[in-house]
């Protein structure tokens, strides 16, 4: 039963990014919409393939670009290097403590929406060949898109992320813990009984 | 140093991602709608289970609410019947005198109504997923307005759905101009405009003009897209910039762009 974890973080990725799209309660209360995505990234990194977590990343990379305005594509990359990132020193990490959970999803939160602002400042208007809209017909489409030009209120929006990023990280670990304790075979419970300590008795 | 799978992982991406952005805007285009359909099953199942709960409340109304509710609703139309009689004389003598001037006719606007099923995941734009698309005979550049005002315009179009990037995105520039005044300015996004949905800056206004709080912005129908006269907002302040070469605004957006429900798509 080993592909119910992939199966299910992949599904619970495209329903993510839904949600994030539909329920707006959040967004129109604090300014600011929580990017759940990269708390699922964490969570793949952690405790499944490499292959997996690379394919929750695009997967939610890709997705995320569908349903903005944003260039297609441009927000897998700071996800897959989160994964990565992540997967290659999951040895070291303490993946079973609530505390290094909220910490790595807030730092992955962050780092991955600064990564993608830089991308965007500085690598996408060098991949876009396409001209500026012309000056006396602003409204004309076809040009290039525009980055939004940062301000103080990206600041607010860059602490939303990482503070929401924290508990939803930890409820992820919890979310697909009980998962996979519900679809997966559990390990046989350790016995204390042991064969070469049995005392024998009566004739050999 | 990183692992050979790491390595060959993250080469692989690159490349994909590289090979993505540099697709002519036209196929990226299409990508993007197409993987949007990815979502539709699930912005279906939202509209079923909306609906469902729209028409069980309803059932729990009382129907005393209902009647007292009929009753406004008729006084309301009563209302709107004697206004359109009224502006339907205005527009024969609009006509009139526009043929007397060798004016070319009004087109009366086309309207398609829509419904919102998302907003952008995003927290760096500003733009809402609609429930028409090109069965609906929507293309892009669309003006998109409620009955309050200017709403955005459509972006990108499915079959199903449509993408309306918001009056106030960096992507949607507007040509506006203050009512009772000469000069004519673009409403663009602005980092001072980030942290609410209501107020835009309407920039390279002529110094000279004579821009006051509380004045009316509508479309100056110059920019190529909205067709001129539809509400923006009303100015909030004004003041001068770029060393006093012209003018930039605070505009407050008529149509509240955060709690969007429904809207109206003006047909070619």
């Amino acid at each position: 039963m080993n592909w119910v974890r992939p199966v299910s973080l992949l599904l619970v990725t495209v329903l993510t990014v839904f949600l994030q799209s539909s329920l707006t309660g959040v967004r129109q209360w604090l300014v600011a919409q929580p990017d759940l995505v990269p708390a699922l990234v964490v969570y793949a990194a952690l405790h499944t393939s490499l292959a997996t977590t690379a394919a929750t990343a695009v997967l939610g990379g890709l997705g995320s670009d569908a349903l903005s305005s944003g260039p297609f594509g441009l927000s897998v990359v700071p996800l897959v290097l989160l994964g990565v990132l992540l997967h290659r020193r999951r040895d070291l990490l303490l993946r079973d403590s609530p505390w290094a959970q909220a910490l790595m999803g807030a730092a992955g939160a962050l780092a991955v929406s600064v990564v993608w602002l830089v991308l965007l400042h500085v690598i996408w208007p060098v991949m876009d060949g396409l001209p500026a809209a012309p000056p006396h017909l602003p409204e004309v489409r076809g040009a290039s898109i525009v980055a939004p030009p940062l301000g103080v209120a990206h600041l607010w929006k860059l602490l939303v992320v990482t503070i929401a990023a924290a508990p939803i990280t930890v409820l992820v670990f919890q979310v697909f813990g009980w998962l996979d304790a519900l679809l997966n075979y559990q390990p046989a419970p350790e016995t204390r009984y042991r064969h070469d300590r049995e005392i024998k008795r009566g004739r050999f | 140093m990183l692992r050979k799978p790491h390595l060959i992982l993250l080469i692989v991406v690159a490349l994909g991602v590289l090979v993505l952005l540099a697709l002519p805007e036209g196929t990226r285009a299409r990508l993007k709608v197409a993987f949007t359909g990815l979502f539709l099953p699930l912005f279906g199942l939202a509209a079923s289970a909306q609906s469902a709960a729209e028409r069980g409340a309803s059932a729990l109304t009382p129907r005393s609410v209902l009647l007292s509710r009929i009753q406004q609703l008729e006084e309301d139309n009563e209302q709107l019947r004697l206004t359109a009689t009224e502006a339907l004389a205005a527009a024969r003598e609009n006509d009139r005198l526009r043929q007397m001037l060798a004016y070319a006719p009004r087109v009366p606007w086309r309207l398609q109504a829509a419904r919102v099923i998302g907003r952008d995941p995003a927290n760096w734009w500003r733009s809402v997923h609609i429930d028409v698309g090109q069965r609906h005979g929507v293309v892009p550049d669309l003006a998109v307005l409620t009955p309050e005002g200017l709403v955005g315009r459509v972006a990108e179009v499915g079959a199903l759905t449509s993408r309306v990037v918001l009056v106030g995105d960096p992507n949607c520039p507007v040509s506006a101009s203050p009512v009772d005044s000469a000069t004519v300015g673009i409403i663009r996004g602005s980092s001072s405009s980030e942290m609410g949905e209501s107020l835009v800056e309407l920039s390279f206004l002529s110094r000279y003009s004579r821009v006051k709080p509380g004045q009316r912005v509508l479309t100056s129908g110059q920019g190529g897209v909205y067709p001129p006269g539809i509400l923006v907002g009303e100015i909030v302040d004004a003041r001068a910039v770029g060393d006093g070469i012209y003018l930039e605004a605070r505009v407050r957006l008529a149509a509240n762009l955060a709690g969007l429900d429904r809207v109206w798509v003006k047909l070619p």
